[in-house]
């Protein structure tokens, strides 16, 4: 299918148990993109080490040995850009590498086959001393990590929207911060984050996409020269669990010192991503939350004049809604009631054919804009790939088309308000 | 008269066409041929410095209170009959917003479909304001909000910190967003001052990026100038006031809830335009001083390794150039487990280049970085536009920018380090858990 002139589908390939490629080739970019994703389960006794691989990784390799030696070779591909992270996409921890770089035809060099190479070493051939890691990298980036999960608090809106998930998921996988605790992390050792990076990469699912100026075929060998490696049995993920949770909402209070205060509101569904209301939910969000015709934004800070930041969240991999509003600790009340009247107006239908236009217009401006970039493309597709549904943007833009105002009503049903989270601004002076 | 020139810069794989209509207006489009987004703005020279300014025709400077070009900013989304602009915008998709700088005020849309409606909308509302008593008070509220936002965050805390202690009275040190103070004495007649004053075409611009025809961008932009009626005007004033060569403050601290120290490490000079030296000269100046702290500061030198591995930068580590007329600033900031550590050491790399000169090696590797750099923005229309926009208000063509690139040497690298490598003209920022 095609947007413009251009296909909005990835090329796949699968090069080998559980190791899929997607290629778009496009010419309108002149940078090329190669990221490379490992899937595991959110474990708790798996996701500080997870989290801790990327960093470590990003420290030396084989052939630059020295987190030195590896920027300076990038730098020389003319700022080629490699970099590792971790994401937590519903009850999934997924590790993510890429490699974003110049295409050749803007420089006088084949950058392009010496970037994947710098990408190969990154991944699969990192520094190493007997039998593991080098030491004093782990170390070093053990300390690091813990410093970031310390300094969480900082960010207020991330701390809030971690602090409402926690509560609401206490005691599950989807409950944990992304890099792990403190304690996990500091568990970790040379040999073991080899051993769990060996399992990683010959027993979980990976994807890689490239998106760039291109030859299709051309690049799947190149991607499977470099990264086929021997796999095991590759590891069959549990879909997430998605469900509504029950009993009365609860509130949890807490004061930090700040100017500000964050109001969060956790909303839970029972609807999968691959659940056909999925579209309903994602219009709900939108009409809620989602744009600045939305609910919260008209009410919330336009009439009320009680926030700057007011808007809704929704992630498709869990079926969770977050409802945020930036306030004065004063106005707690008064916006936690506005908001509330905003979610139920919502859910009764009670929203007008323009908020409903207006909803359908962003998302499928949304959509196509996505093309426009490379992680816009890679990670349309991947959301989906993680829970077996993955969509094309065309694919994508005829479902939110056929979504009908009664789906919105529909899928409002399955939703449950389950947290009111503050995080209140006291003074300290 | 429109004489509309087509550029095409080939090492850059961009074409730019661009005309000024006769009330001054420039009009520009960065073609980008199989994008599906059209990023139009619509900006005017005016920012968060410019509290004091002389009008046109006048002699005697007005002052406003800080804060004022971004709380138009605000307010230009209001229109008379109650509705509000992001609403219309709503209706076709598209996703309006705005940003005010220190010398910019830029009103932006993306969209996929509806491109002339999108436009004139933008056109219109910016070329509309409406302030009243209630619709000022309302903003006050939603601004202070933004602003309590922004001091709840330790990197701007921080940063408002620097510029206050390296500035005296230059309006490099005044916060775009102003104080709580500040904004509380903007009033409606005020507001239509500073309007009429900087939201004339010939201090604007307007540009689109994004696959359409300049033919079509002309065409709506000369049908809306069409129907109103500007008259010439003479260039509007910024006076600058004369800024010592020492810091006002050498260290300031703020006690906040952090996790460990942030702090940032500011460099105060003049890179100003020299008299008789070209655009293209000043421009290729310019790109030598980023290209130095590239080779001294950046993740491929030594004393970025050190520091990071003793933890000395833990993380949020980067460094800033910011250049206006009648002075200039550069930063170096982390968030460190040893603030004086981090600091020392920073400033020690920094008198070891100016003295003994910096390594070629790496000021070639930086020279390919910002090549690499410069692809990517053209990549991205949003970034591409801003940089086109902030280059225009400075004089600068960014489009020279990738032979500048080839151009430059390492001398004029090490003569920027020396005119703003001094003890006195250093101020370190810092903010500290409580």
């Amino acid at each position: 299918m095609v947007v413009g002139n251009e296909s909005t589908t990835f090329q796949q390939f699968t090069l080998a148990p559980g190791l899929d490629l997607h290629v778009a080739p496009t010419p309108k970019f002149k940078r090329t993109r190669v990221s490379l994703f490992v899937h595991d389960r959110l474990d708790p006794d798996r996701v500080a080490l997870g989290a801790l691989l990327p960093y470590v990784q990003k420290r030396g390799t084989r052939s630059h040995p020295t987190g030195k030696a590896l920027e300076r070779a990038a730098g020389e591909l003319y700022d080629a850009q490699l970099s590792g992270g971790v994401y937590k996409f519903g009850d999934r921890q997924t590790i993510a590498y890429s490699l974003d770089i110049v295409s050749d035809r803007y420089v006088d060099e084949p950058v392009f086959q010496k970037g994947i190479q710098l990408l190969r070493e990154m991944v699969l051939e990192p520094a190493r001393e007997n039998g593991g890691f080098v030491a004093a990298y782990v170390d070093q980036e053990k300390r690091f990590q813990i410093g970031r999960v310390k300094a969480l608090v900082n960010d207020k809106i991330r701390y809030a929207n971690f602090r409402c998930i926690e509560e609401m998921f206490k005691g599950q996988p989807f409950a944990q911060y992304e890099l792990g605790t403190e304690e996990a992390i500091q568990q970790a050792t040379p040999s073991k984050l080899w051993e769990h990076h060996q399992e990683l990469l010959a027993t979980r699912p990976i994807d890689i996409y490239v998106v760039g100026d291109v030859d299709p075929h051309k690049v799947r060998d190149e991607i499977a020269e470099a990264f086929v490696t021997s796999r095991g049995d590759v590891l069959a993920l549990e879909p997430t669990e998605v469900s509504l949770g029950e009993g009365p909402e609860r509130t949890v209070i807490q004061e930090e010192p700040m100017n500000q205060g964050w109001l969060v509101l956790g909303l839970r569904t029972d609807i999968r991503r691959s659940d056909p209301l999925r579209y309903g939910l994602q219009f709900f969000n939108g009409i809620l939350g989602g744009f600045v015709h939305s609910k919260l934004f008209i009410n919330v800070r336009e009439k009320a004049s009680l926030a700057y930041s007011a808007f809704s969240s929704y992630n498709a991999n869990k079926g969770v809604i977050l409802a945020y509003a930036g306030i004065d600790v004063n106005k707690y009340e008064q916006a936690l009631e506005i908001i509330k009247k905003q979610i139920e107006d919502t859910r009764a239908g009670r929203f007008s054919d323009e908020e409903f236009e207006a909803t359908l217009k962003g998302f499928e401006t949304q959509y196509r804009m996505r093309l426009d970039t490379p992680d816009g493309r890679i990670y349309h597709h991947l959301g989906g790939q993680l829970e077996g549904c993955p969509e094309s943007i065309d694919e994508s833009l005829a479902k939110v088309s056929q979504v009908t105002r009664d789906d919105v009503v529909e899928a409002a049903q399955h939703v449950r308000l389950d947290m009111v989270y503050f995080l209140k601004g006291v003074s300290d002076r | 008269m429109l004489n509309p020139t087509i550029k095409s810069y080939p090492s850059l794989g961009q074409e730019v066409e661009q005309a000024r209509l006769d009330n001054g207006l420039k009009v520009v489009l960065l073609k980008k041929p199989g994008f599906e987004k059209k990023y139009i703005t619509f900006s005017t020279h005016y920012g968060g410095m410019d509290s004091v300014f002389i009008r046109p025709g006048e002699t005697e400077p007005t002052t406003m209170p800080d804060g004022i070009a971004h709380f138009l900013e605000h307010k230009l989304f209001e229109e008379p009959d109650g509705t509000n602009v992001l609403d219309l915008y709503s209706k076709m998709g598209a996703s309006p917003n705005a940003y005010t700088g220190q010398y910019y005020t830029v009103y932006l849309c993306s969209l996929v479909e509806e491109f002339r409606p999108a436009m004139d909308l933008l056109l219109d509302y910016v070329q509309r304001p409406y302030f009243t008593d209630e619709n000022v008070a309302k903003e006050q509220g939603i601004i202070e909000q933004e602003i309590q936002m922004g001091l709840d965050n330790p990197q701007r805390a921080a940063y408002y910190n620097l510029i206050e202690g390296l500035f005296h009275r230059h309006p490099a040190r005044i916060r775009v967003i102003g104080s709580v103070e500040s904004i509380r004495q903007i009033t409606k007649e005020m507001l239509y001052l500073c309007y009429d004053t900087f939201y004339h075409p010939s201090n604007m611009v307007v540009t689109v990026a994004g696959d359409v025809s300049f033919n079509e961008v002309l065409d709506i932009v000369t049908a809306d100038m069409s129907q109103r009626s500007y008259t010439k005007r003479g260039p509007i004033v910024r006076p600058i006031p004369e800024e010592p060569d020492h810091v006002l403050e050498a260290v300031v601290e703020n006690r906040m809830k952090v996790s460990r120290p942030y702090l940032l490490v500011g460099f105060k000079g003049r890179l100003d335009r020299r008299a008789g030296e070209s655009s293209r000269e000043y421009h290729r100046r310019l790109i030598a001083a980023e290209l130095a702290l590239h080779s001294v500061l950046g993740k491929s030198t030594q004393t970025y390794w050190d520091l990071y591995e003793r933890g000395v930068i833990a993380s949020r580590y980067g460094y800033h150039l910011s250049v206006f007329d009648g002075a200039a600033y550069f930063y170096v900031a982390a968030e460190s487990e040893d603030a004086d550590a981090f600091a020392g050491e920073i400033t020690q790399a920094l008198i070891d280049a100016r003295d003994k000169g910096i390594d070629p090696e790496l000021f070639e590797e930086s020279r390919k970085r910002e090549i690499g750099q410069l692809l990517t923005a053209f990549d991205d229309p949003d970034w591409l536009v801003n940089l086109y926009v902030t280059h225009l208000f400075q004089d600068l063509d960014i489009f020279e920018r990738r032979e500048l690139l080839d151009e430059v040497t390492v001398d004029e690298g090490q003569e920027f380090l020396k005119a703003f490598v001094r003890e006195n003209q250093r101020t370190i920022s810092r903010v500290v858990p409580v």
